[in-house]
């Protein structure tokens, strides 16, 4: 199991269950999402911190249950540094 | 035309708004399709869209948990004309353009309408809606000229950071294009009065009906105020430079919207006749052109003078303009407008593209012997606007380029009082991003003072 973890939110992925569908990676609007060597699902620590915006499209389209994302239930924290600042 | 003159049906609808409001079931139904996107550090797709960077999630989110006022202020913390954005933000490329929902071949969430619906709520019931001053107060002084969307956001936000702030206004009414300019089926006045009211409570000194440089000299604001903002916007509609243009019946395209708005429509509907010509191919062509259609008129064709993929009017506008029955002719000029008193008819040639210089757009070329004629009961020229150079070039030290005000990345112009945004920066573009330049040219006083805003 893979772990990816940003602050409060994680995304998890679980290479044992997957086919290799390929659903998750066409589906993921930021693309950071791939199939590695091996056909599995696999991402990089980096794409995640930097591109992941926690949708949960690849969760709902996986269908081998091999994504999780976990987020917390009142994330204000997160988006309120997200959307402070002037014009930025 | 008989079955729409003079009746209430009439009115209904050329006020008749495109997006009716949510009602409540509505609005928590549409809530919960949004996913919640955004990151610790990629924040939301529509939050990064929106020139105003409103903190979208988090607002469907209060919508969705039934707490509208929480939503509103969320809102409103971003954006001080939330309600006005709400109703003529152009959401179909912007926010709703970027919902992730859309790369899934599904219908973006609905974010304009639910920010409408959050705003009325609150806006409706007199709910304070923005933080109020702080207490502690700067000895600068700051005066906005003009009253349209950046004066308003600028305004504001440099009252939260503690400022005096004072606001003139040639006109008699605030808002500048969102009263004047924008077609009343987007929005009519309201919510602006409401929204103007909170600036108010903050401390935002207004004085209407005074034009700086004529009932005061630019001089003195200069004395008296340790930065200026200007906020000015761009000038009347640019002459089409043809004969006939002083015939009556030939309109501007900002007085027509502007009579109908808050004139009287009907002496202008009974001015219009059958066939309306509209001249130009930008968002304001598309809008009195959609006018002329609720006003009644039967035939309404808007001539321009390139092709349908180069009219800089947004697609999903000139596809409901087409849907209500405007015509277009492409590659179309006017040559003459003919009439004895009235305008009666247009004369029109065909332009064909020559070969363009590189990186340019393709000069065009009248094509001899293609002069038609166009039955014309009124025209209305929609080609932009004029920039405001008179006006612009009183201020000692302050830099044009192509007409409009030069600025740095704060919008601090080349002459050192004086800060800008809006229209008269951009050459015209959405109210949503005067808001967004306004508060960022706030800021960029508040560095100008020497003091650095939070987080920056």
């Amino acid at each position: 199991m893979q772990i990816y973890q940003q602050g409060d939110y994680r995304l998890v992925l679980e290479p044992a269950l997957c086919k290799g569908c390929n659903l998750c990676v066409h589906s993921c609007p930021t693309g950071i999402l791939h199939l590695n060597a091996r056909g599995k699902i696999s991402t990089t620590q980096e794409a995640v911190a930097e591109k992941c915006i926690f949708c949960r499209i690849c969760e709902m389209r996986c269908p081998d249950f091999a994504i999780w994302v976990v987020k917390p239930i009142h994330s204000e924290v997160h988006h309120a540094s997200a959307a402070t600042g002037s014009g930025k | 035309m008989e079955h729409l003159t003079g009746t209430i049906e009439a009115e209904e609808r050329l006020f008749a708004e495109i997006h009716p409001p949510l009602n409540d079931s509505e609005a928590y139904l549409e809530s919960t399709r949004c996913l919640e996107c955004g990151g610790p550090n990629a924040p939301a797709p529509c939050t990064v869209a929106c020139p105003t960077h409103i903190n979208i999630p988090k607002f469907i989110r209060e919508i969705r948990e039934g707490d509208p006022l929480q939503a509103a202020r969320t809102i409103f913390e971003a954006n001080v004309l939330g309600g006005t954005c709400a109703r003529v933000c152009p959401v179909e490329v912007l926010c709703e353009g970027a919902c992730v929902l859309t790369k899934e071949g599904r219908r973006a969430v609905r974010i304009g309408r639910l920010q409408r619906y959050a705003t009325d709520w609150a806006l409706e019931r007199h709910q304070s809606v923005l933080p109020h001053a702080p207490t502690t107060c700067y000895k600068e002084r700051i005066a906005i000229i003009g009253a349209g969307p950046a004066g308003l956001a600028c305004a504001a936000e440099l009252a939260l950071l503690g400022y005096r702030v004072v606001v003139y206004e040639a006109r008699p009414l605030p808002g500048g294009l969102v009263v004047y300019g924008i077609a009343p089926y987007k929005q009519v006045i309201d919510p602006l009065p409401l929204e103007v009211e909170q600036l108010r409570q903050m401390g935002v000194e207004f004085h209407f009906g005074v034009s700086v440089g004529r009932d005061i000299p630019l001089k003195q604001l200069e004395q008296e105020y340790e930065a200026i903002f200007l906020g000015i916007g761009l000038g009347r509609d640019q002459s089409v430079e043809v004969e006939g243009e002083e015939l009556e019946g030939v309109y501007e395209s900002l007085e027509f919207i502007e009579r109908i708005k808050l004139g009287d429509w009907r002496t202008v509907q009974q001015t219009l006749g059958e066939s309306v010509v509209v001249i130009g191919g930008g968002n304001t062509a598309i809008d009195v052109a959609r006018e002329a259609i609720r006003l009644g008129v039967k035939d309404v064709t808007v001539i321009y003078r390139r092709t349908e993929k180069d009219m800089p009017a947004y697609a999903h506008e000139y596809q409901a303009a087409r849907r209500e029955g405007v015509r277009f002719l492409w590659q179309t000029a006017p040559k003459r407008c003919i009439g004895t008193k009235r305008v009666q008819a247009v004369e029109c040639i065909y332009l064909k593209m020559t070969q363009p210089e590189a990186g340019r757009r393709s000069p065009l070329e009248e094509v001899p012997g293609t002069e038609f004629i166009l039955k014309a009961d009124a025209v209305i020229k929609a080609i932009g606007q004029q920039k405001r150079t008179d006006f612009l070039s009183q201020i000692e030290g302050l830099e044009l380029e192509r007409g409009l005000v030069k600025v740095d990345e704060w919008f601090h112009t080349t002459a050192a009082k004086y800060f800008a945004a809006g229209d008269c920066v951009n050459g015209g573009d959405t109210v949503v991003r005067a808001v967004g330049e306004g508060r960022r040219a706030a800021h960029g006083i508040h560095r100008y003072f020497g003091r650095m805003a939070n987080g920056e």
